[in-house]
């Protein structure tokens, strides 16, 4: 493979670069050409070759890191940074330009303090949830994780990326406390209480003296976390998962009507994750299982496959945790509202089949057992998959039109609706995914499509995306244009302080830095 | 049902445990890669997303890689190093070649019963 090298830099620099890296982190950890393969995103509306990086560099530590900064500032190479470099469904481990170089920390992979009495762990960011689950177990902890759906992932990239788990410790990044940072300029950073010298509660609180830098250090470009401290949920004496089904679409406003009062008042702890019969369908067989027709799953036949799997149109899964009296009166108010809908039905331990791959990785999840079973839904239709997930207040006329909506627009392009409705603390995320197969280039086009249209159609009624594959970050900042694009505007002067030529991960969320003379495009 | 519940004391008795601030020793065994990349999808049942696929293309007895007979050592590395439809490629730093050995020696070990 010929090497894209990074726009603007000349051959003879990026030769004279590289060899200086090599010198820092040894030749076995510089990646070229053909080493390169697994860096490429298989999964996007877009070829895997079309952000081919030109070089992957994977430092030991953070004074490895820094000397590399210092060469990346002189030859103005674009650092393509990450952890884990899991991500998929938005981008995979591939940088967002072909040429910029990928700055892979997985080596920086140590799980350096685990805190029983005051609940938390201290990590790099080359820790997955599978090798912190692991550690846990080995000595003997009794502090739980709470994992995204696949165990491989990063437990900082994901926090980073304001992602969630299904424990009552879902949302990562307020979970989250205390990060060591490193600048463009290869300067080191630790926030709150970690900032002061000897500090004795840098995992304990969050917010030190001054301004909180934290979240300017999430799902952008201002910095390198290298360490991040998480508070760990201590295992309860009793867990109790649950699932509640419905029979009809249209029991979806009533649903979160009940739901709200009981996530605002936490007598729901834990993210109430309801899956259409689609999302529940796709992780249990591929498509082909279902139907043999290429037009989209219809309402009919969605009641069919719900029938057949013994499950309802929608499927709310929770838990509780606590004392076990607590527990089960907990447990009874819940039931009692979310079973006076008619038809409703009361799912426990032990009523499913054993074999229900469904029941078993959820009753994983909400106690922080890492699995990939939900992986399963990559396989629907060949592969491609995207993600989206436009963000509404809690409430059914609001879910119950942002449902409608991305049904429609999925349907419109083609696809399957498969959306899961999460309900958080005060509001719910309609999670939808686009799979498709990536290697029909017509399917690709409309994926491609159907996913700005998401984007667009949610954004114009009030919906934001929190998150973005790379194909779209520019669409969904563009949707974040209020007081004359006011918030576009500080991201790009905090960039420009703080990393004027761009090594740090340009275009991440749509921030360059106002020097920025190349392609902007996704 | 009962493994699952414990008890709030025992938290007490654990202090904090802190680990020295050394890199991890590398390569890694063929069992501990199998299990921080490969068995999650793999696991040879209706949780496996990898198995059930193999499962259905290929018939149970071709549902596991681990103890599997049929798996070329050169064709495993295509596989990983490339990724294969689902399936995602894994990276170097991920698994080195020569612990992508060590895991293809560990593959081709018999899988034993609670596998």
């Amino acid at each position: 493979m010929a090497t894209t090298l990074p726009e603007g830099v000349s051959s003879s620099d990026f030769d004279q670069a590289i060899r200086e890296i090599r010198k820092i982190v040894g030749d076995e950890w510089v990646f070229l050409d053909s080493d390169l393969n697994p860096y490429l995103d298989h999964m996007s509306a877009v070829p895997p070759e079309y952000r081919t990086p030109s070089a992957a560099l994977a430092p030991a530590n953070v004074e490895e890191t820094q000397a590399i900064l210092k060469i990346a500032n002189r030859f103005n190479l674009p650092l393509w940074t990450y952890g884990n470099g899991k991500n998929w469904a938005y981008g995979g481990p591939t940088p967002l330009h072909a040429g910029y170089l990928v700055l892979d920390l997985k080596r920086m992979n140590r799980v350096l303090e685990v805190n029983e009495e005051s609940g938390y762990v201290l990590v790099e960011p080359g820790v997955s949830y599978f090798q912190l689950y692991q550690h846990l177990q080995d000595t003997g902890s009794n502090l739980w994780i709470d994992c995204a759906a696949p165990g491989w992932g990063g437990v900082i990239g994901n926090a980073l990326e304001h992602g969630a788990g299904y424990t009552p410790y879902a949302d990562h990044y307020v979970m989250s406390c205390g990060m060591e940072v490193l600048l463009a300029d290869g300067s080191l950073v630790r926030t709150g209480m970690g900032a002061m010298p000897g500090s004795k509660a840098w995992q304990q609180f969050k917010y030190g003296y001054g301004p909180t830098l934290d979240g300017m250090f999430t799902q952008g470009n201002f910095g390198i976390v290298t360490k991040m401290g998480f508070w760990m949920m201590p295992k309860p004496p009793a867990y109790k998962p649950f699932m509640f089904s419905y029979e009809n679409e249209s029991d979806l406003h009533a649903i979160m009507e009940i739901l709200r009062p009981l996530k605002m008042n936490m007598v729901w702890q834990n993210g109430a994750v309801g899956e259409h019969i689609g999302y529940s369908a796709s992780v249990l067989g591929p498509r082909s299982d279902f139907t043999n027709d290429r037009a989209p799953i219809t309402a009919e036949r969605w009641k069919e496959i719900a029938h057949d799997l013994n499950l309802g149109i929608w499927n709310f899964y929770g838990a509780c945790y606590g004392l076990p009296a607590n527990v089960e009166m907990q447990f009874g108010a819940l039931k009692g509202a979310m079973t006076s809908i008619p038809g409703a039905r009361v799912w426990l331990e032990g009523d499913r089949e054993p074999n229900d791959a469904g029941w078993n990785y959820r009753a994983k999840l909400m106690q922080g057992i890492p699995n990939m079973t939900e992986f399963n839904l990559v396989n629907w239709d060949g592969g491609g998959h995207l993600n989206f997930s436009p963000m509404g207040p809690m409430g059914g006329d609001h879910a119950v039109k942002l449902y409608n909506m991305m049904k429609e627009v999925t349907n419109g392009h083609g696809f399957d609706h498969l959306t899961e409705i999460v309900g958080t603390f005060r509001g719910f995320i309609a999670l939808t995914m686009v799979m498709f197969d990536p290697r029909d280039e017509d399917a690709a086009k409309r994926a491609d499509a159907c996913s700005v249209d998401i984007i667009q159609k949610a954004a114009a009624a009030g919906y934001g995306e929190l998150k973005a594959n790379l194909r779209y970050m520019n669409t969904v900042m563009g949707s974040y244009t209020g007081n004359d694009s006011g918030l576009h505007k500080v991201n790009q002067k905090i960039k420009d302080a703080l990393d004027p030529q761009g090594i740090l991960s340009p275009g991440k969320s749509d921030i360059w830095p106002s020097s920025w003379k190349h392609s902007r495009a996704n | 049902m009962d493994k699952l519940i414990s008890t709030i004391g025992l938290a007490l008795l654990l202090g904090s445990v802190a680990l020295p601030g050394t890199a991890e020793e590398r390569p890694r065994s063929g069992e501990e890669s199998w299990y921080l990349f490969c068995e999650g999808c793999h696991r040879p049942d209706a949780e496996g997303p990898g198995a059930v696929m193999l499962q259905r293309r290929y018939g149970d007895e071709r549902m596991a890689i681990k103890g599997s007979t049929t798996l070329a050592p050169e064709y495993i590395t295509h596989v990983v190093r490339n990724g294969l439809l689902e399936m995602a490629p894994l990276r170097p730093t991920d698994i080195t070649d020569a612990e992508l050995d060590l895991l293809i020696d560990f593959l081709a070990t018999p899988a034993n019963p609670v596998d």
